[in-house]
């Protein structure tokens, strides 16, 4: 994709977005609903028409408004997985899956092999004559998948191919899709809003907002290193402090909280001027934040206090909301191995190498 | 902010550099989507417009072509076309009143209440809805008219009654044989299943408040309904304005004339008067036009309906009403379907149609009669012939036409469903006269005049609003992306269409093709003037026979008609029935 943007009327649904699907990986677009991520995709394969820009294939050019070059998508040789998974339902499950290789002209019996092979794949085999109607949500998702790469395809498309199914069965075809796809060793184009899912299952992610994309990159990178504050409140959680800069120096910036209180950061920062005394805002992710009663530390550097005001206990863990200083708040997951109870005043110990300052109108 | 990638060809994809071959068939597919839009806007203006020309012209039959505004001034200077929409308004608005009162009581009571055998009197007034009218005229005929009809005769048996007391050939008679004909299956038809998908919650909020079941109904079921209520009377307005056969039969005689009539005087008399005839069919056109501006108005002001996704669907309680509510509607719906047929029957083993006082009034004569003449043999083959083709074409045409403005992504689609609603405008024998014009006067299509084509063609113009309309209902309810799996998956348009789109709307083309034969069977109003000579359907000699008084042989027709008719309408009443059990499979994948 070079520079892809798609047009509905005055309003650009897709701006200007490029990137490329390598051999052999899960590229995921994510974002929230809105975004443009569908679009992205049903361009990929020639359901939608690009308004400006390129689809490349290879060295082969799909869609070129520029070059008035457009394949139509049966001939773009790349297998689907649709939201609702589209199982033809006045056909048996042999026929849904068989349907890429008929439209080739195959022989029957090259049909039949292959038809039972990507079956055994999917974990379908001995439901051939089953028709859709029959089926559950997760044996439909897998006939959709099945019939997605009967053809052989290099590319798969996946358009939130998990949101019709219940939490269980959504992680466990999850971890098999990936197991799957490594085995196939095919690229796969994956859209989603859901985080954890993208987090799971991708070898890049490619974050989306109102048609751009923010940011891409390994999962670990743009959860570590959040380019955009979008991307670092779309992926997990943080918990965001108020500070002011002291001074900003090679090793690190040295910032002061509301009350007083110094602490010094050397994660990125995302500031274009660190004059002294300019406002600020301080983020890091709450597991990276270790948390001690006040009344058993012994004191360190880069230490909060804060104060227990609710508790909640969910079994693994405790969820607690702790008031930080200046009516700010946290939430943060505890540990069961000590005796929490609210009021409680707590020392957060925020690691300087994870603490990365952002403008204070990103909060 | 947004990162870019350059593209960089990997060794792996490089695919193989197949033509775009998209780009040539896009125009090709443009072309024919045009071609579409311009045979069907041809077919559905070309007939009014030829109409418009010919009013202006006031030459007689047969002379050199001379224009003037002749007709125009005679039609408004004469009182004909006053009492004619009097009439045509007034007959219309009775039939409506009294038919809606019934077909709101009847639908409520087999779509929400434990009525027994409510599926079963469903089916009964699909069949009355297929009755075709003139041989049910014929039949009320032989029960109604003068003093030797069975119902006079019987009710002159009783005390105090001289006189008969039925008479057919009346206002009121032709609005009876209206409402036992459409004018309450129709309403039965359309608005059981708008009651259906009434939430019976709302009911039963007013029945735990203490209202009785009646009350339920004037209060609630009513009110609710009544935006749909309108909607459907609004449209059996229109429709009845348009009737012809019916009013040309009982009226004639009393010299009760509506618009159909009298511009079907004016094309049969000798010598025709084309003019006159087409001048009063403009006129007809626009009286019918401001109901139909009313009716769209209406509908989609009101288009929101009580149906939601959830809705509970449990029957009402008749209590002790149940079995006399039963025997009531039982018993109309056998004098809609089995007293005509019955009648009708029997009176072709007659020898004098409806005279019982000879010593041996029956005879097989009629049908023997019939086997060996040769214009009824010719007229059933004809019909035979027109009604398979018009079924077959029509199946074949108003799937084009619905798929294209559907699923086609078509410049023209919006045009092309306003030109599939245009006949609903104009009145069977005013498109009849249309074509008859244009079939004569335009060089291009007069080889064709003479043949069953005219007639194909009428019947596929008059039919092709629902006919369209049914089979787009079928396409909208399958997603779209059931076809672009198949798009993904390799399969071209055609082939797309052949393995995935067509086999999901088949029952729905089915069910169209039989409601087309149905239609083509009984269709008298558009065929009337077209269906002359050898390809006369069976239909048309049964209005010829009736014209010139031979009932025994057009009760032979009747039966004919009225068997084919029927049996067509069950078969697409069976086949609807599955379609709907599998169009909710498909859309709850």
């Amino acid at each position: 994709m070079e520079g892809v943007s798609r047009h509905f009327g005055a309003h650009a649904a897709v701006d200007n977005v490029s990137f490329e699907l390598r051999q052999g990986e899960v590229l995921t677009l994510l974002g929230p609903s809105g975004c443009g991520k569908t679009t992205t995709l049903r361009m990929a394969i020639g359901l939608e028409h690009v308004s400006h820009g390129r689809v490349l294939y290879g060295s082969r050019v799909l869609d070129a408004p520029a070059e008035r070059v457009f394949v139509s998508p049966e001939d773009r040789d790349m297998g689907m997985v649709f939201q609702s998974y589209a199982i033809w339902p006045h056909m048996s499950v042999f026929e849904n899956v068989a349907f890429p290789l008929c439209t080739r002209g195959e022989k029957k019996a090259e049909i039949d092999r292959k038809v039972s092979e990507i079956l055994a794949q999917v974990g379908l085999a001995g439901f051939e004559t089953r028709s859709g109607m029959q089926l559950s949500g997760g044996q439909q998702q897998r006939v959709a998948v099945a019939r997605g790469l009967v053809g052989n395809p290099d590319v798969l498309l996946m358009d939130e191919p998990f949101s019709n199914l219940d939490a269980k069965l959504r992680d466990r075809l999850r971890t098999e899709l990936r197991v799957l796809q490594r085995r196939l060793n095919i690229s796969i184009l994956f859209v989603t809003h859901d985080q954890t899912e993208a987090l799971a299952l991708s070898d890049r992610i490619a974050v989306m907002r109102d048609g751009r994309i923010e940011q891409i990159g390994p999962p670990m990178e743009l959860y570590t290193q959040p380019a955009t504050p979008f991307v670092r409140d779309f992926l997990g959680q943080s918990v965001l402090i108020r500070a002011r800069i002291v001074e900003s120096g090679a090793d690190g910036t040295r910032v002061r909280l509301g009350d007083g209180t110094h602490l010094s950061a050397r994660g990125r920062n995302h500031l274009s001027v660190t004059a002294a005394e300019t406002q600020c805002l301080l983020s890091v992710r709450p597991e990276e934040i270790r948390i001690v009663p006040a009344a058993q530390d012994t004191g360190a550097a880069n230490v909060v206090t804060g104060t227990i005001r609710h508790l909640l206990f969910l079994g693994q863990f405790y969820e607690a909301t702790i008031d930080l200083p200046r009516g700010q708040e946290a939430l943060m997951h505890l540990g069961r191995e000590i005796d929490w109870h609210e009021g409680q005043e707590v020392h957060l110990h925020l690691p300087a190498e994870h603490l990365q300052i952002w403008d204070r109108q990103s909060g | 902010m947004n990162t870019a990638v350059a593209a960089v060809s990997h060794d792996k994809i490089l695919a193989p550099g197949r033509a775009p071959r998209f780009a040539v068939s896009a125009h090709v597919r443009l072309l024919l989507l045009t071609l579409l839009l311009v045979v069907v806007g041809f077919l559905v203006i070309y007939p009014v417009l030829t109409l418009l020309i010919t009013s202006f012209e006031v030459n007689a039959f047969g002379q050199p072509t001379v224009y003037g505004t002749g007709n125009w001034e005679r039609i408004f200077s004469q009182d004909n076309l006053s009492k004619a929409l009097t009439n045509t308004v007034s007959l219309g608005f009775m039939r409506q009143l009294i038919g809606v009162v019934v077909g709101v009581c009847i639908a409520w009571l087999i779509a929400r209440t434990n009525l027994p055998f409510r599926t079963v009197l469903e089916v009964g007034f699909w069949v009355a809805l297929f009755m075709p009218a003139l041989p049910v005229t014929l039949s009320w005929v032989l029960l109604m008219a003068g003093r030797n009809a069975m119902l006079n005769q019987l009710i002159m048996q009783l005390p105090f009654v001289e006189r008969p007391f039925f008479n057919i050939y009346s206002w009121w008679g032709i609005v009876w044989v209206h409402l036992m004909t459409s004018s309450i299956s129709v309403k039965v038809f359309l608005l059981v299943p708008a009651f259906r998908s009434l939430d019976s919650s709302l009911e039963e909020a007013a029945r735990t408040s203490g209202a009785s079941i009646m009350r339920v109904f004037w209060k609630i079921v009513v009110p609710i309904m009544a935006p749909g209520i309108l909607v459907v009377v609004l449209l059996s307005f229109i429709r009845s304005m348009q009737a012809f056969e019916i009013e040309l039969i009982l009226g004639a005689p009393k010299g009760i004339s509506v618009f159909s009539t009298i511009i079907f005087a004016a094309m049969t008399r000798e010598p025709p008067m084309q003019g006159l005839a087409s001048a009063l069919s403009i006129v007809f056109i626009l009286s019918i036009i401001p109901f139909v501006i009313l009716q769209q108005w209406y509908s989609h002001r009101h288009s929101y309906a009580s149906i939601s996704g959830k809705f509970s669907n449990r029957v009402q309680d008749l209590g002790r009403w149940r079995w006399p509510l039963f025997a009531a509607i039982a018993f109309l719906l056998i004098l809609m379907t089995v007293v005509p047929f019955g009648f009708l029957t029997m009176a072709t083993f007659m020898k004098m149609f409806g005279v019982f006082k000879m010593a041996v009034p029956w005879t097989l004569d009629n049908w023997a009669n019939a086997m060996t003449h040769g214009a009824i043999e010719r007229s059933f083959f004809n019909t035979l012939k027109l009604a398979f083709s018009a079924a077959l074409s029509g199946m074949i045409a108003y799937t084009m036409i619905a798929y294209a403005i559907v699923k086609a992504k078509f410049y023209g689609a919006r045009v092309l469903d306003f030109f599939t609603w245009l006949p609903t405008l104009v009145p069977g024998l005013v498109l009849s006269l249309g074509f008859l014009q244009m079939f004569t006067g335009v060089g291009f299509f007069r080889p064709l005049y003479g043949t069953l084509a005219v007639l194909v063609i009428a019947v596929l113009i008059g039919t092709m609003t629902i006919g369209t309309q049914m089979i787009r209902v079928a396409l909208v309810q399958i997603s779209r992306e059931l076809e672009e799996a198949a798009w993904a998956s390799g399969g071209s348009r055609f082939y797309t269409f052949r393995r995935v789109v067509l086999p999901l709307i088949a029952p729905s083309i089915a069910v169209i093709g039989l409601e087309i034969f149905a239609t083509s069977n009984a269709a008298v109003g558009i065929l009337a003037l077209l269906g002359t000579g050898s390809t006369q359907p069976l239909s048309i000699l049964q209005l010829t026979l009736l014209d010139s008084g031979r009932f025994e042989q057009a009760a032979v027709i009747g039966v004919l008609i009225m068997t084919m008719t029927v049996v067509s309408a069950i078969l697409a009443r069976y086949i609807g029935h599955r379609v709907g059990l599998g169009h909710q499979q498909a859309t709850a994948a």
